[in-house]
């Protein structure tokens, strides 16, 4: 099973969102994610995560959610990080405000997969503290260094 | 809110009693009544407020100051008008309600619509407490709790597990528990444990069985104490009461006779269940019971719907020698007289829905078989397109820690389900989860609680 590091990507890391409920930001990230190869329409994306969840709230607690959707054309998972600085109202089981996404889309024909990394994930959650890790910094690079666990670059 | 208010409307047998433990406890009773005989008793006999006339009235909810309930306890005789007063008395601001009904069915195939609809804390059936007790008593074992899931079509019990059950006798992986039914967990001095193949049950555990209701009788043999000794069990009285124990034992492996002397009540019995014998005669008739052959009973059950007639069939049984005399009693004032009786098991409906709720109190309001901080809280999910588990194998979900898949319900077929099944879209599953299992729930088996 893959690590969250390997489901990762530079390119995937977003700071500085700043939506102020759960579809704005959710928005943000669906189309920062439709410039990049496989996701194409934001939209369509946008409206996945939602679908969602209208279901129940994706917050898990200590400033994490963790949306996912399953998308037709993706060769495999692929882990996005967003990150809001000034935090967002996601209905998060704990009530507090969510700080870090890690937004979780899979191919449609995987649905093992799919279920595989949500649980990889929630268990990184649980081990780290991701709110400390991932925010009070703009810079990508950086970002992804720390979640991959390398030593600070100064 | 933190007023220990409680307000009951009823003061019937249920609601009398209740009236007089929370008051004598200290708590501030308030008691709802039309009956002018019956508010005299109370203002005689207890120290509590009464308030004229009927619950299901606001003007009258009002006044009881229902608004700052604690509880709010409706047990008059009228089904509707207690489920009128619940959600009124909601709204006003209680914090929260218990309704009694006495019909069993809608309990077990619409409750949590019910309870939504009405804003009921805990909705409990006297039919029901009555049946399962009759049950228990024909059984021989004890039922702690039951819990009807998936519109009825899915149990959990709590049974205690005594000496001679048949699942204390080998671990888990030895026995044939039937196919369809799971033993979620044991509780062993106040610990809950979820049992892996090799542990083995005790005598003196509660174990957590979920079982799809078909399958329920066949699991109970693992519990009970006096296994198929069971041979012809005799029940006078095809009410509401004896139907529903006959149709029960159907799922046995006994044979089954009902005494009715009302003619067309009989077949209409006779028509429904076909498999039970349905005899049209007088259950206090000493040469009719002779002339069908019950003293060859194993069992008696007198449950006509009147207690001297009731009185008097568990006596003849007695003299014929049935082994188990079982008596629904409706007056539990007598209750004390008939223990004289001797060997007779006596079932008051009423005395039932008392310890029900009075159980619920004490428990610090826990409707449900078993909580959170008891170690874990079944859950029932649909599952969509959207849901993560749906098209996902339990082999391939593996097992998350603090969460077990108990039951799937795919249409009309239920079933408990094994490594290689695949749930789907369209899926009802039945979770039981602990503590860290919450999250998992949360991510892969989206949706909420009602």
């Amino acid at each position: 099973m893959a690590e969250l590091a390997d489901l990762t990507a530079e390119e995937r890391i977003f700071p500085g969102l700043t939506g102020t409920n759960a579809s704005s930001v959710l928005r943000e990230i669906a189309e920062r994610l439709s410039g990049l190869e496989p996701f194409g329409d934001a939209e369509s994306l946008h409206a996945r995560l939602m679908e969602r969840e209208e279901l129940c709230s994706t917050g898990v607690g200590r400033g994490v959610a963790i949306p996912h959707c399953k998308i037709n054309g993706l060769q495999q998972v692929l882990v996005t990080v967003g990150i809001s600085e000034s935090g967002v109202d996601f209905a998060a089981t704990d009530g507090k405000p969510v700080h870090v996404f890690l937004v979780v889309v899979s191919p449609s024909r995987s649905p093992a997969l799919h279920l595989q990394s949500l649980a990889t994930i929630s268990r990184w959650v649980k081990e780290n503290d991701p709110v400390a890790l991932l925010t009070g910094s703009e810079d990508p690079a950086e970002l992804h260094r720390r979640l991959i666990g390398l030593p600070d670059h100064d | 809110m933190g007023s220990s208010r409680f307000v009951i409307m009823g003061a019937g047998q249920v609601g009398f009693h209740l009236a007089r433990v929370l008051s004598e406890a200290g708590r501030e009773v308030v008691v709802i009544e039309q009956d002018p005989g019956r508010m005299a008793k109370l203002e005689d006999a207890l120290d509590v407020a009464v308030v004229g006339g009927n619950g299901a009235y606001l003007p009258v909810l009002e006044q009881a100051e229902v608004s700052r309930a604690e509880l709010f306890l409706a047990v008059s005789s009228s089904d509707e008008a207690n489920m009128v007063a619940s959600l009124l008395a909601k709204r006003l601001g209680a914090e929260r309600t218990v309704v009694r009904v006495h019909i069993a069915d809608e309990v077990v195939s619409h409750r949590r619509t019910y309870q939504q609809a009405f804003g009921i804390d805990l909705l409990l059936s006297t039919q029901l407490l009555t049946t399962v007790r009759i049950l228990d008593y024909l059984r021989g074992h004890r039922t702690m709790a039951v819990e009807y899931l998936a519109g009825g079509k899915v149990q959990l019990r709590k049974f205690r597990l005594d000496k001679g059950a048949r699942l204390t006798r080998a671990p888990l992986r030895d026995l044939a528990v039937p196919r369809g039914a799971l033993v979620v967990g044991l509780f062993r001095d106040g610990e809950l444990l979820i049992p892996a193949g090799d542990d083995q049950a005790q005598v003196g555990d509660e174990a957590l069985v979920l079982a799809s209701t078909d399958v329920m009788p066949r699991a109970e043999e693992m519990i009970s104490g006096h296994g198929q000794r069971e041979q012809l069990v005799v029940i006078a009285g095809a009410g509401e009461t004896g139907s529903t124990v006959a149709d029960a034992l159907q799922g046995w492996n006994v044979r089954v006779k009902v005494l009715e002397r009302d003619r067309r009540r009989a077949r209409m019995l006779a028509d429904r269940l076909p498999k039970v014998e349905v005899l049209h005669g007088d259950a206090t008739d000493l040469a009719f019971l002779r002339s069908e052959g019950i003293d060859r009973a194993t069992s008696f059950v007198a449950c006509t719907g009147q207690d001297d007639s009731n009185l008097m069939a568990s006596l003849l049984a007695q003299e014929l020698e049935v082994e188990r005399v079982i008596a629904m009693v409706e007056r539990v004032e007598t209750r004390r007289l008939w223990k004289r009786l001797g060997d007779i098991e006596i079932v008051s409906p009423r005395a039932l829905a008392y310890e029900r709720i009075k159980d619920y109190v004490d428990s610090g309001y826990e409707p449900a078989i078993v909580s959170l901080r008891e170690g874990g809280v079944f859950l029932e999910r649909e599952l969509v397109a959207a849901s993560p588990a749906a098209g996902v194998t339990l082999a391939e979900m593996g097992r998350p820690p603090g969460l077990i898949v108990g039951a799937v319900v795919r249409g009309e077929k239920v079933f408990v389900p094994r490594g290689s099944d695949r749930l789907e879209a369209g899926d009802s599953v039945i979770l039981f989860a602990q503590q860290d299992g919450l999250e998992m729930v949360q991510l892969l088996f989206p949706g909420r609680e009602e």
